[in-house]
């Protein structure tokens, strides 16, 4: 019986797949999952016969239904709820850096810097969006930097495709030290008692040389396809874009907010949520933006109501997806029965086989936590691998293969359509690219973790 | 996926979106055709990438250096095709296919939709190749047709505009080592370092300047911008023109009495 529910449960995991590469609506697909998860083994529970099997799962199996309902379709999204926070903070730090122009200052001063040289100012530029990213985290943000930086890129000729694949990278090599986006990652390694299994000292410990790594490789795919042939277009842009490009002029002291949260997170351990908070009146006071107590209340309830908004699109999906994940907890019996003997044990043959496998992490496949990822790593959860070496693992495909390079990502969405790079152009450049990403730090990470 | 893109891309494109006031296209059309180059040379440096660094006074010099850069290449050009025979009669089209034929530029048409939030009318790619986007062409045509503007662009031919806008990049590549809007430079660092800069923006100032003179227009070029933008998303076509306006110096506010409809 095990056998064939866990038969069931892969042949869901495929249906989702199929879904999410149809272009179906992720959130409700998940949630229908979550139910599939849910039911599925819980229908095994009562029907297993299998002695051994009984005994070696004996937690899991013992589940009550009512138990088992509260753990996926209650406490998953309370247990998110933290990190549901962060992402609103983060969101509003992002608000702050547009409405004070400091991000629209920086992208200017690296633009005079580089001027016409295409290769030159698009990696400055590259590096200027990843050190936003460390920080700042949201779709709002990321449109609203994009609608700055890409027009500048193509009036310097450098082709969409190339254009757009090289931001969205930046984007996704902040991402690797984002204090936001490890919250969310943080969620997939909590002890019994809900402590943190996965600090972000641990985070950082790797992430910092992902980050590196990712930039160096979106350096070299500058260096060498802008060499193809150079594009002038006559088009037209929004007037919003214009104006957010030009923005407020920012005093040089203000330029180093973006790192701040993550330096002050770093070095002196602030939490996340205070350094967000210190960010965003660095940049208010060094920008001049506080005039009064009535006009900075009104101010900082505006960028708050609209970095609530910006991040308004992922809150259902944030919400939605820990059911799964929970759900995926109860299904890790079935999946080790069946899969049990085709997974690999050994730590070094892991880190190949997710490093060769990296694009499944793409249209929220197997090796994404944003995605049918849950369930893999409930299952290599089983095998007892330790957080420091398991985190990364599904951490790095689900970094670069999914927030940086995938069509289903929301932002890389706008991102394709704003540059009208067709989805093609855009995979064929990314799925490259973010795959030598993935090879390179899976096996760093080996190296760095998974050879005790 | 391209449902699940273009729901999600509507999503974070609607949260970006600026309510503008909307503007009847006949006026919008008159104001346009009615401004000098200089005046939308003023707003084609929005977009040039190092506008911050020049003075007011330095940008109108540039204006003038570029556009006269455009009015030249093209009597050169002109003179060069008709081997010095007056050709101020001979049709448009005819001209650009031979110099599109001198330059050895392949020119394609595609029909694919290219709007957005960035909409694309043509564009060349170096060395030889320029696409004409007829998807915003078609759109016009019906515009103009829709709206009743035939008698403001009577012998207009919309695609060689777009042509010879795209031939002068053509025309630049060619003669990039002497024609002005390639080897005017502007210094970035400061001394002893040093990166000097082209400013990308005086190209398509001239761009515009030798469309205009190859295709005998009363009008500028760039006023297309506002017109081609109307056909895919006309709140920002509104919002363009107001910011083409006040770039020539003439902002859309109460004192002109000009009340949007």
């Amino acid at each position: 019986m095990e056998y064939v529910i866990g038969i069931l449960l892969l042949l869901s995991f495929f249906g989702l797949v199929y879904y999410a590469v149809r272009g179906g609506n992720l959130m409700m697909g998940i949630f229908v999952m979550a139910i599939i998860w849910t039911v599925l083994p819980m229908l095994g529970n009562m029907l297993v016969k299998n002695p051994e099997f009984i005994a070696a799962n004996a937690d899991t199996i013992g589940i009550s239904w009512k138990d088992a309902l509260t753990k996926v379709f209650q406490s998953g999204p309370e247990g998110w709820g933290s990190t549901l926070v962060n992402v609103i903070f983060g969101a509003w730090f992002g608000r702050v850096l547009m409405k004070t122009g400091i991000a629209s200052t920086l992208i200017r001063k690296v633009t005079e810097l580089g001027g016409d040289k295409p290769q030159i100012t698009c990696i400055l530029l590259c590096i200027v969006t990843t050190a936003c990213f460390s920080s700042v985290f949201g779709a709002g943000a990321v449109v609203a930097i994009g609608v700055i930086i890409l027009p500048i890129f193509l009036s310097l000729g450098i082709p969409k495709t190339l254009a757009t694949c090289a931001f969205m990278m930046s984007v996704g090599a902040g991402m690797f030290v984002n204090p936001v986006l490890y919250q969310q990652f943080s969620a997939f390694f909590l002890g019994e008692g809900g402590e943190r299994l996965y600090t972000y000292e641990m985070h950082t410990s790797w992430g910092i040389y992902a980050l590196l790594v990712q930039v160096a490789v979106v350096i070299v795919m500058v260096l060498l396809l802008s060499r193809k042939k150079k594009i002038h277009a006559w088009g037209a842009v929004t007037p919003a874009d214009i104006r957010a490009r030009r923005g407020e002029s920012a005093p040089g002291i203000a330029l180093i907010t973006p790192v701040l949260p993550v330096i002050l997170l770093i070095l002196f351990k602030v939490p996340i949520i205070l350094g967000f908070t210190i960010g965003s009146f660095y940049a208010y006071i060094t920008c001049r933006q506080i005039k009064g107590w009535a006009q900075m209340c009104r101010m900082i309830n505006k960028d708050f109501f609209d970095g609530v908004v910006d991040t308004a699109p992922l809150v259902g999906f944030l919400l939605i997806l820990p059911m799964f994940n929970k759900s995926s907890e109860l299904c890790v019996p079935y999946f080790n029965a069946l899969l049990g003997g085709v997974i690999p044990n050994n730590t070094l043959i892991l880190s190949i086989v997710f490093a060769v496998l990296a694009p499944l992490g793409m249209f929220r496949g197997p090796l994404t936590l944003f995605g049918c990822g849950a369930a893999t790593l409930g299952i290599l959860k089983g095998f007892g691998f330790a957080p420091a070496f398991l985190a990364p693992l599904i951490i790095i495909p689900s970094t670069v293969m999914n927030v940086s390079c995938c069509v289903t990502q929301s932002w890389i969405v706008w991102g394709v359509n704003y540059t009208k790079t067709t989805t093609k152009e855009f995979l064929k450049v990314s799925l490259v690219a973010g795959w030598i990403v993935c090879i390179i730090v899976q096996l760093m990470c080996w190296f760095m973790f998974g050879r005790a | 996926m391209i449902k699940l893109r273009e729901t999600l891309a509507r999503r974070l494109n609607r949260t970006q979106e600026v309510r503008h006031k909307s503007w009847p296209v006949r006026e919008m059309v008159e104001q346009l055709t009615a401004l000098s180059d200089a005046q939308f040379g003023q707003y084609a440096f929005l977009h040039e990438p190092l506008e911050g660094k020049f003075s007011a006074a330095q940008k109108e010099q540039y204006i003038q250096a570029a556009n006269r850069c455009g009015q030249e290449t093209a009597a050169s050009w002109e003179a060069r095709l008709s081997g010095g025979a007056d050709c101020s009669e001979s049709q448009p089209s005819r001209l650009l296919t031979k110099l599109a034929g001198q330059l050895g530029v392949t020119v394609q048409d595609e029909t694919v939709p290219i709007g957005g939030g960035h909409v694309l009318f043509a564009q060349f790619v170096e060395p030889n190749r320029i696409t004409i986007f007829r998807d915003c062409l078609e759109r016009l045509d019906l515009l103009i047709r829709d709206e009743g503007l035939e008698d403001l662009f009577e012998g207009v031919d919309f695609r060689s505009v777009l042509l010879a806008h795209e031939l002068f990049h053509a025309v630049e590549f060619a003669q990039k080592d002497r024609i002005y809007t390639q080897t005017e430079k502007v210094e970035l660092w400061r001394k002893p370092f040093s990166n000097k800069s082209r400013i990308l923006v005086l190209s398509e100032i001239a761009a515009m300047a030798f469309a205009k003179a190859l295709c005998r227009l009363s009008f500028s070029p760039y006023a297309l911008d506002v017109l081609l933008m109307y056909s895919y998303h006309a709140d920002a076509a509104c919002a363009l023109y107001e910011e083409i306006m006040a770039a020539a110096g003439l902002p859309l506010t109460q004192e002109t009495g000009e009340e949007p409809c």
